[in-house]
């Protein structure tokens, strides 16, 4: 059973980081199973959330094939951070384009391994 | 001996500091006799901390509290966290821990921080001994580097007396608005060897924001300040160690020109900075977009001095655009030296989580038994690591033992001083491991 309420804090925390605008937990299907945004949100970041919708699968696949455990695009001036969680989710981090990667993948890798402790 | 760690993260401060009295302050029943205290500069306000103090010291019983903000924390049973706190809380009828002390002016009168700490050291009975000490580490505007345009004139070549003296200027000014860490630690150190303080370990905090990050000492939020302690013990020995990714020696540098304020005018008989763009082998525009955002200090290339003792002590370069020289991290006391020998080193995420398997090891040699460690790790290394830093944690377990409690603070400068020998450098690690004594020294290969 999931216990939304500590996975969505987890994602709350994320946002709280400075350059990070968005914290979704995918299913693998493109699903969402839990989000958290900043409170702005531009048009830029919508379409971006909307292309991590539309490629999750795909992503996901790749990743599962070639054995990934993180992946980044940068696009629409943002850096998406894939990180797989377990099988069937994908945490999806959208930071801005000047976000320290370094700091924020360590970030995002504990909230995975929280997340999949939640689920 | 009861030791108790942990890491909790959290965006609110007040939870962050609920999470750890529940797991790390509850295990001792209110009982503790120290604490070292690692948070995440992430919360900024100095309220919140002295909040969170607060709290930590009414639970734990004790006021007997060390600590700072640093980019990342973690302890031996906890993940690393650049978003929450990280807490050890040792309690020990064979270690004596003495009462912290500080000084807030550390930046411009370290001769001053240093008497703080040897007053300290003098009223210790019991015959082993180790200091730690955090002071305040770098942060600066993105325009510090232009008073340093002067150093590149025609005049700063021909007079370098008058310029060197200039340059430690220029230092000791841009000092005050919070750069550097390596002069003031440096002087620091140099000073307790001198009067023969054995055993010492720290580090510098630091917001990798570049904004102010704070020091802990009781309950106290300190900035600009030196924070620190002294644990005494007839049981227990402390021993110290300190290394840095050696695996990648590069080139011979040869520090042809300089002033002795730290800043490199030639390398190799070149303009500095193109020299050294060319020695790593990459453009300017390159340069800059890998290095823009960490001050425009190369993480990844060392330039390491060969000490008397034929050590490698790494140093940080920075390459601004603005300048033809670079500006280095090595203090004023290593450039008095006649002869300048140094080597170049390049970095790598494999190298550093061996050279925390070395650091560990060479700490724990003369320790049958290890009951703790503490280290001081440098952010830098976190940012070449990333989130594969957990790595150089499960090479210090290797190394001291799988249940041995340890905490590591990734900082902005690390030192220590080690057998009257005084060591600052950058993308290292120093830890220090307390436990049983034993004669017979481990058998350490690398």
């Amino acid at each position: 059973m999931n216990d939304s309420t500590g996975i969505s804090s987890e994602l709350s925390d994320l946002i709280h980081l400075d350059d990070v605008e968005a914290a979704i937990l995918f299913r693998i299907d493109g699903n969402v199973i839990n989000s958290a945004f900043k409170e702005q949100h531009s048009n830029d970041i919508l379409r971006t959330i909307q292309w991590c919708k539309a490629n999750v699968e795909k992503v996901s696949l790749e990743m599962q094939t070639n054995n990934l455990s993180k992946v980044t695009y940068e696009l629409n001036n943002f850096c998406v951070l894939f990180s797989v969680v377990n099988n069937v989710t994908i945490l999806t981090t959208l930071a801005t384009v000047t976000a320290n990667l370094s700091l924020l993948s360590i970030e995002t890798k504990r909230k995975s391994m929280l997340i999949s402790a939640n689920l | 001996m009861k030791i108790a760690t942990g890491t909790a993260s959290h965006r609110s401060i007040h939870q962050v500091t609920k999470n750890i009295i529940k797991d790390v302050i509850g295990d001792m029943n209110g009982t503790s006799d120290f604490l070292l205290v690692g948070f995440t500069p992430n919360y900024r306000s100095k309220q919140a901390y002295e909040e969170a103090l607060t709290k930590l010291s009414e639970e734990s019983g004790t006021s007997n509290i060390v600590g700072g903000t640093f980019p990342g924390v973690a302890t031996s049973n906890g993940y690393p966290t650049t978003q929450g706190c990280a807490v050890m809380s040792i309690k020990s009828s064979d270690i004596h821990f003495h009462n912290p002390f500080s000084y807030s002016n550390i930046r411009t009168n370290p001769k001053k921080g240093a008497k703080v700490i040897l007053d300290c050291h003098k009223k210790i009975e019991q015959k082993n001994k180790m200091g730690l000490f955090l002071s305040a580490g770098p942060f600066f505007e993105p325009d510090a580097y232009e008073q340093m345009k002067i150093l590149d004139t025609f005049f700063a070549n021909k007079f370098k007396g008058m310029f060197n003296a200039i340059g430690k200027i220029i230092n000791k000014n841009m000092g005050k608005n919070g750069y550097g860490t390596a002069n003031y630690a440096d002087e620091i150190l140099s000073i307790l060897a001198k009067n023969k303080v054995n055993n010492v370990i720290g580090g510098a905090t630091i917001d990798l924001d570049m904004r102010t990050s704070f020091q802990f000492e009781g309950t106290n939020v300190l900035k600009n300040a030196m924070v620190g302690t002294f644990f005494s013990s007839d049981k227990l020995q402390f021993d110290i160690d300190w290394s840095f990714d050696k695996s990648q020696k590069l080139n011979d540098f040869d520090v042809s020109e300089f002033l002795t304020s730290g800043y490199v005018q030639k390398i190799n008989k070149e303009p500095a900075r193109q020299a050294f763009l060319d020695l790593i082998g990459i453009s300017e525009e390159l340069y800059n977009e890998s290095f823009a955002r960490y001050a425009n200090a190369s993480l990844l290339y060392l330039s390491a001095l060969n000490s008397e003792d034929k050590e490698h002590i790494p140093y940080v370069s920075i390459c601004q655009s603005i300048l033809n020289g670079i500006v280095t991290t090595i203090p004023e006391r290593m450039l008095k030296k006649k002869n300048i020998n140094a080597d170049f080193f390049t970095q790598s995420g494999t190298g550093i989580q061996k050279s925390a398997y070395e650091c560990a090891m060479k700490a724990s040699r003369n320790i049958e038994k290890p009951r703790f460690g503490m280290f001081v790790n440098c952010s830098n290394r976190l940012l070449i690591a990333g989130d594969k830093i957990e790595k150089e944690n499960v090479m210090i377990r290797e190394a001291i033992g799988n249940d041995v409690p340890f905490i590591t603070l990734y900082s902005g400068g690390e030192f220590s001083v080690i057998k009257n020998k005084p060591v600052f450098s950058a993308v290292s690690l120093h830890g220090m491991v307390a436990g049983e004594n034993t004669d017979t020294a481990k058998n350490v290969v690398f």
